[in-house]
């Protein structure tokens, strides 16, 4: 079982007459189970792709597979259960919480999908607990909470549901660095301790590359590159279109890798990583 | 969401229609509520239909979207022809149903109303799509200059214009935003009693409001900590240019008017 997009075009209908296609004949394979990035310069088709695997827009033409279920164009009907299995995290959090309190904005989505009451209490429970969200905040009412707050809110909704693959968009977006990487860490835990697929859309390579599995460059509403995220490095080209910049710990590592004769990377390294070897290597 | 909230949108686009100044496209808007208030029988109802679709026509925007304007209105529009048919007994008696009789005198003046109903959400769509909302209220506000001497506060009632033109997409955006995540967390208003329908429905209204209101605030904070004062003195951006076109397309609805009034 995997995801896979099988020549997928999609066009935006209502914002002008002449519309280029959002993503063109998309072929794709990914493997569940893993942390995968998708990157790209804005409007390049990323959020729609993402729009694409819970059925929230439908493709114009191509097939969608995602795990058991398979998603065609329009007027067929959505898989049962879509909408559970393939949890979405938008890019604007503050907008996806709209009950009064983010207890009951928790427990929305199980109850939508059929849960009893005592298994969407527990549901959300679990959820606010591995996001870290205590009995105050889950009293609160979203607009009094801080935007970082708001964001753990929003995937501990996601979360409650018990989605097979989490989606989200720009996560990270607005937060200070600390925050990036406390929530990378949590999703990618999500990944290693509940065996989820994470699919996350950024701007930020430095932030996911020593989390992500896959990553996938996305131009003008096709796919660039996919591949590991060191593979990445020598294509500039992509690197300087997508607006990504190379992890400083990977360009330090690259310029000190001659002189200091250092073995190739098939990562990219984190700053301690990148202290311990250079200390190895000078002493 | 987007297929149902078309009315009050712009479609960008190079038509002659788009090219115009805004207040001609008012100062038409005007006429044409003129002539399709003439409007009473079918003669003069297919008159206004005609000239309509060659507007539309002139804007390149296919008709689907004018009908998409149309649809959300089409209870209200059911409703205003069902009101006629049923309560007025003009004509002859064409059919009986139940305590109910249909005459043709009610036949044509409900379908005559729906029709105007229609030409006319038809025709705000045209001004609408082909026209920037800022740009709708620069017209309005040159349109109302004159009431300034009588102590009207025009400038006031520009701004509030202007900024209300300019969120109504922003919000459609919001509301679908909110909406989508709504829908992937299981709403949905699919085989659902109307009762229901109605319930979930004001749950989506409820944080489009407050994100509204807290929008307004924020903006007005803006606006005010860039020095923007009512009255103040200030040069515009765009300016607006009446050309020979213009006024050729407001003398055109002299035609519809005067083809009306003889028929009527």
């Amino acid at each position: 079982m995997g995801i896979t997009f099988e020549q997928v075009s999609y066009r935006y209908k209502e914002r002008a007459l002449k519309q280029h296609l959002a993503l063109d004949h998309i072929d794709l394979s990914l493997k569940t189970n893993q942390f995968i990035t998708i990157v790209g310069a804005p409007g390049s088709g990323k959020s729609t792709l993402l729009q694409h695997l819970n059925g929230l827009l439908r493709a114009d033409h191509g097939t969608i597979h995602v795990l058991d279920m398979v998603i065609s164009p329009s007027p067929a009907k959505l898989p049962k259960g879509l909408n559970q299995r393939i949890g979405l995290v938008f890019q604007y959090p503050e907008q996806q919480l709209f009950k009064e309190t983010i207890w009951e904005d928790l427990l929305y989505g199980p109850l939508n999908f059929d849960m009893s009451k005592t298994e969407a209490e527990l549901a959300a429970k679990t959820a606010a607990e591995f996001m870290g969200l205590d009995d105050l905040i889950l009293a609160k009412c979203p607009y009094q909470l801080s935007s970082g707050q708001i964001r753990k809110a929003a995937i501990a909704a996601v979360l409650a549901a018990g989605p097979e693959i989490i989606v989200l968009d720009e996560p990270t977006a607005s937060l200070d660095a600390s925050s990036r990487l406390e929530l990378m860490t949590l999703l990618h835990r999500q990944c290693q301790e509940q065996g989820r697929t994470v699919i996350v859309v950024t701007h930020a390579l430095e932030e996911v590359a020593p989390f992500t599995d896959q990553i996938i460059v996305m131009d003008e509403g096709t796919i660039a590159f996919v591949g590991k995220p060191h593979e990445l490095v020598n294509r500039t080209d992509l690197i300087d279109k997508a607006g990504l910049q190379i992890p400083a710990a990977y360009e330090l590592y690259a310029a000190l890798q001659k002189p200091l004769r250092l073995s190739k990377l098939d990562h990219y390294p984190s700053a301690a990583e990148l202290a311990a070897v250079i200390k190895a290597a000078i002493s | 969401m987007k297929h149902k909230l078309m009315l009050g949108r712009y479609i960008e686009g190079q038509s002659l229609l788009h090219r115009l100044d805004p207040r001609s496209k008012l100062a038409g808007m005007l006429c044409f509520i003129a002539a399709v208030f003439l409007i009473n029988s079918y003669v003069t109802l297919f008159i206004g239909l005609v000239f309509t679709l060659i507007i539309i026509v002139l804007t390149k925007i296919p008709l689907s979207y004018y009908i998409r304007a149309i649809k959300p209105l089409i209870f209200l529009i059911a409703f205003i022809t069902l009101f006629h048919i049923f309560f007025h007994t003009e004509g002859a008696r064409m059919l009986k149903v139940g305590v109910f009789s249909i005459y043709s005198g009610g036949l044509e003046k409900g379908l005559v109303a729906a029709g105007r109903m229609t030409l006319f959400i038809a025709f705000a769509s045209v001004l609408s799509f082909t026209t920037q909302p800022d740009r709708i209220a620069n017209a309005l506000g040159s349109f109302l200059r004159p009431l300034k001497r009588l102590g009207v506060p025009v400038e006031r009632l520009t701004l509030m214009l202007s900024l209300s033109l300019r969120f109504i997409p922003t919000i459609f955006e919001e509301a679908e935003r909110i909406w989508k995540a709504q829908v992937s967390r299981g709403f949905s208003l699919a085989d659902q009693p109307l009762k229901e329908k109605a319930k979930r429905t004001i749950a989506l209204l409820v944080p489009v409001t407050s994100s509204a209101f807290r929008r307004a605030e924020s903006l007005a904070d803006a606006m005010e900590a860039r020095s923007y004062r009512l009255g103040a003195s200030r040069s515009q951006y765009r300016q607006m240019l009446w050309k020979r076109s213009d006024t050729l397309f407001v003398l055109s609805f002299t035609l519809p008017i005067c083809l009306i009034t003889l028929f009527n």
